[in-house]
């Protein structure tokens, strides 16, 4: 079954990456955004059934991100999932902590990250 | 120069030790010297009171002489003969205590020859009291001028505690100079002791504030390495892995070769970089062991299932006996350690040949065997592997695809739990990759009855 997921990531090759993988793999719907800012509105205006959230990204990180979607009721509900480069425990830790459903890890394989998400999320 | 806190503090203990060495020196010579200093000081005060003595028993024996010509009492006589008698061994004991003073010798030699002349005259005087009577005895006295030879006598005794006095004057000076200097050493010598030791202890600050500095620096550096290599790492790879997958189109033999190729060495570069994370986080001593409770023959039967699909690709029989043991350990992480010895023994396994993994109790511990039938270690590179990038052969990483950096990982965390990893080697008949870890409590422990293969659970892949 076709899904829509909304990818928050500042990075552009990434987010083509991660978006043709899904696509072509899973045939999921995916909507970009390069920034938190744009993914908060983006989430708000297209109401995605889950999330990929990168956690480093420029002005406004992936757990400042995650706040205003929990604090908007349209968004507060929506699985998040974040997509992190770091492999420290306590970062690992304190990502967990947040509240996020789990953590997908970059580098990712482009051919499994479809699985990933589905075994995260239950799906 | 860059200082280390050991070199900091073993320079502030020399430097202590230097100053405490300087000081005491100085300060035995000081009390030596005031010692001697007070020693001279009571020595003039002696020879000031034998002085007296000498001056008092002379006046004695003239009064004692008088008393007798006047009274002719013969009490007054022996009183006398014994004070005269007592002269020569004060006289003895004035010598001996100034044979450091010639001046003084020359002064006592003096001073007996007056006394003899004058105890010459008063034994005479006497004798003539006893022949002539009274009156002979006054005319003797005016005629051998015996009023002359005492004021000598009390002359020269004066002269000499004089000079006695003077000398008793100068050493109180140099016994008071020397008291003062004492004083000032140990003053000296507490002041330059605490100096050196806030020295130190300043020292020993910076250089722990320095530590700091560079153990922040080192982890900012490793998070932004982190960040900043798999963030391009995972633009390639994905890349590389869409192209490879096929579902952007089909590509040539020869494209997909060199895909495959790319795929791979991709994969090694991001293996290489968790394991120099991975070992920095261990040495570091930031990571702390999640230790609990584990059954020891479930991780063995576990690790052997992650490695399944590699030793069948090598076409490897891969056998465990999983014992039945309780252990206190990170179960992660003793995984990841079964998991990489199983991994470089399949690797450097032929295809056909058997890896065992195995355990025994070894009170307390529990001891693990990954045992190959592999090419075996030399005996000059059995203590070398431990150390990061040091493989029996240097086309290892590239052709098994290892990093370098397994057997390291592996030490460090047997060792944070407390256990050894080592290795028994053969060329050409395999190496046994063996450690311990705690065991919960030896009651817990239950060898396993692997005779007749009912506990024996075998992972065997076979190639074809």
């Amino acid at each position: 079954m076709s899904k829509r997921i909304l990818l928050i990531d500042d990075e552009d090759d990434i987010r083509e990456i991660a978006a043709t993988s899904l696509e072509l793999v899973a045939g999921w719907e995916v909507i970009l955004a390069g920034s938190g800012q744009e993914g908060v509105v983006k989430a708000q205006q297209e109401k995605p059934e889950a999330i990929l959230l990168d956690v480093m990204m420029p002005e406004q990180d992936g757990a400042s991100t995650l706040a205003l979607l929990r604090a908007q009721k349209s968004t507060a509900a929506i699985p998040v999932i974040f997509l992190t480069a770091k492999v420290q425990p306590t970062e690992q830790r304190r990502l967990q902590s947040l509240g996020v459903r789990g953590i997908v890890h970059k580098p990712f394989d482009p051919v499994h990250l479809a699985e990933k998400i589905k075994e995260i999320l239950g799906w | 120069m860059k200082r280390t806190i050991e070199k900091t503090v073993l320079t502030g203990f020399i430097v202590l030790l230097g100053l405490l060495g300087i000081v005491g020196v100085i300060f035995r010579r000081t009390v030596v010297g005031l010692v001697e200093d007070s020693r001279w000081v009571s020595h003039s005060h002696e020879l000031i009171h034998l002085l007296d003595r000498l001056s008092f028993q002379i006046a004695q024996s003239e009064d004692a002489a008088r008393g007798y010509v006047i009274t002719q009492d013969a009490s007054f006589l022996t009183s006398y003969r014994q004070l005269r008698d007592g002269l020569p061994s004060l006289l003895a004991e004035l010598r001996r205590d100034t044979t450091d003073n010639s001046q003084e010798q020359q002064s006592i030699a003096r001073l007996q020859s007056v006394i003899e002349q004058r105890f010459a005259l008063l034994d005479q005087g006497l004798a003539v009291r006893q022949t002539q009577g009274i009156a002979g005895s006054v005319r003797f006295g005016q005629e051998h001028h015996t009023k002359e030879l005492s004021q000598q006598i009390a002359g020269e005794i004066q002269q000499m505690k004089d000079l006695e006095n003077r000398l008793l004057s100068e050493r109180d000076l140099r016994e008071n100079q020397s008291a003062r200097r004492a004083d000032a050493v140990v003053i000296a010598a507490v002041l330059l002791a605490m100096i050196a030791v806030a020295f130190s202890v300043i020292l020993v600050f910076r250089d722990l504030r320095r530590r700091q500095e560079v153990e922040r620096m080192k982890a900012e550096f490793v998070s932004i390495v982190s960040h900043e290599l798999r963030t391009p790492l995972t633009s390639i790879r994905g890349s590389l892995g869409l192209l490879g997958s096929g579902l952007l189109g089909a590509s040539s033999a020869k494209s997909g070769q060199m895909l495959e190729i790319a795929i791979r060495n991709t994969d090694r570069l991001i293996r290489l970089l968790n394991d120099v994370l991975e070992i920095e986080k261990l040495q570091s001593g930031k990571f702390r062991l999640r230790r609990v409770s584990c059954d020891a023959g479930e991780l063995m039967k576990q690790a052997a299932e992650e490695m399944s699909a590699l030793a069948h690709g090598q076409g490897v029989h891969l056998r465990v006996t999983p014992v039945s043991a309780r252990i206190v350990a990170d179960p992660d992480r003793l995984l990841q350690c079964l998991t990489n010895l199983l991994s470089n023994a399949i690797k450097f396994s032929d295809s056909g040949s058997e890896v065992r993994l195995t355990a025994r109790a070894v009170v307390p511990n529990l001891r693990f065997e990954v045992r190959d039938c592999g090419r075996g270690i030399p005996r000059e590179k059995l203590q070398s592997i431990f150390e990061p990038f040091q493989q029996v052969d240097t086309s290892d990483s590239r052709l098994r695809g290892g990093t370098g950096l397994g057997l390291p990982i592996c030490r460090e965390i047997v060792r944070q739990h407390g256990g050894t990893l080592g290795v028994d080697s053969e060329l050409e008949k395999g190496s046994a990759f063996h450690f311990t870890i705690p065991l919960v409590r030896q009651t817990d422990v239950a060898e396993p009855a692997n005779t007749d293969g009912a506990n024996v659970e075998t992972y065997s892949m076979d190639s074809d």
